[in-house]
């Protein structure tokens, strides 16, 4: 049998069959950047969102488990998102918001009208804490218990099953 | 039709001229230290689009790393402690250089690996030809990379330098109307006769 001639032909199935399952099995190329898990949390000193002589510092929550929750009012998942946030914040879990690359007054509005689920509002205005928190765009939610350490990372919005297969777990983890 | 045409390709190139970094970028007033961000954008991947660097991204998120890397060298940061701050926070991903580490050793190596192997291949490929007893491998070799001019005599067996001479000559003078007639000025055979050198 001449088999170099099927070779090429032996190859070319091969790497077909890699892509395929590549394919079948892989992520869809969903966030490949960080995930911070068991990190300690970037520090945060930024102003409350429209107030002048309040700041907010994350040194103060040292001792308190609490969610972090990046968003703004001019991204649409964050919208889509918002009903879980008030869902969450009614069980008394303190969320708190880091207003990313937003105006105060659209701020305002959209809590204004959505329900406010946030414990307080952060203005990170030029984005450069989202920066720090290694954040590729919003919305985004950190669970962070009472040491500062990262315990839970989410991506994108939240979702029902990502919160009660996730999130929640994490959370009711920081209480034991 | 064609007016239309024209325009079109009028408008494209002169959105061509529209230099997308610098909308509105601040450079850095040191120029040594402004290129240094430059160099720098271009490792990092935008976490938006992500094909592309941060210094080719119009995505606002890419804007703000470059005002990073641009407010990070001013304050007197090397490159190295610049990239390190980046990957601490989006991870391995963020370079569009994969960094050369265990877990991309087999990335890193297999060009190559690849070339091994096909080098390998053609080796063998020469080898149970030799062993078959056609001793004009090479030439067959030569004449397949060729493809054009055809070996007028297949009984003489050629497996000295010398034996390849007429061959070449052959296909010199087989293939130097065509390369007139495509603008040509070299011999063909002054090639062929330089490959030979290698492989022969």
């Amino acid at each position: 049998m001449k088999w170099p001639l099927f070779l090429p032909l032996i190859v070319f199935a091969c790497l077909i069959a890699a892509l395929v399952l590549a394919l079948a099995h892989g992520d869809g190329g969903s966030n490949k950047f960080a995930l911070h898990m068991n990190e300690f949390a970037p520090a945060i000193q930024l102003p409350v969102a429209g107030k002048t002589d309040a700041r907010f510092s994350t040194k103060e929550w040292i001792g308190h488990p609490y969610l972090i929750n990046f968003f703004a009012s001019w991204c649409v998942p964050c919208h889509a998102e918002h009903d879980y946030l008030l869902e969450l914040a009614g069980e008394h879990i303190p969320i708190i918001g880091i207003a990313f690359k937003d105006k105060v007054k659209a701020v305002k509005d959209f809590l204004l009208k959505d329900g406010n689920p946030f414990v307080t509002v952060a203005d990170d205005r030029n984005g450069r804490t989202g920066l720090d928190w290694g954040v590729t765009g919003v919305p985004e939610t950190f669970v962070i218990d009472a040491a500062g350490v990262i315990r839970f990372h989410q991506v994108g919005p939240l979702t029902e099953d990502i919160i009660q297969q996730q999130l929640l777990p994490a959370w009711k983890g920081l209480k034991k | 039709m064609k007016r239309g045409l024209a325009k079109l390709f009028t408008l494209i190139f002169l959105f061509a001229l529209i230099s997308p970094a610098s909308a509105s970028d601040q450079p850095l007033a040191d120029p040594s230290q402004e290129a240094r961000a430059v160099s720098l954008g271009k490792e990092f991947r935008c976490v938006v689009c992500q094909s592309e660097s941060i210094n080719e991204s119009q995505a606002d998120m890419a804007r703000d790393l470059r005002q990073l890397v641009r407010d990070k060298i001013a304050a007197g940061w090397s490159d190295r402690q610049v990239i390190d701050y980046v990957r601490a926070r989006y991870g391995d991903f963020i370079l569009l250089r994969p960094p050369f580490q265990t877990n991309t050793y087999i990335l890193w190596a297999s060009p190559l690996l690849f070339f091994g192997i096909s080098a390998g291949c053609v080796f063998l490929f020469l080898k149970r030809r030799v062993r078959k007893g056609e001793r004009n491998v090479v030439l067959d070799f030569v004449r397949h990379s060729y493809g054009l001019c055809h070996w007028p005599n297949r009984r003489s067996p050629a497996t000295r330098k010398q034996d390849f001479v007429p061959f070449v000559n052959h296909c010199d003078s087989a293939l130097r109307p065509r390369a007139l007639l495509a603008g040509g000025k070299s011999g063909v055979g002054q090639i062929s006769l330089h490959r030979l050198h290698l492989e022969a």
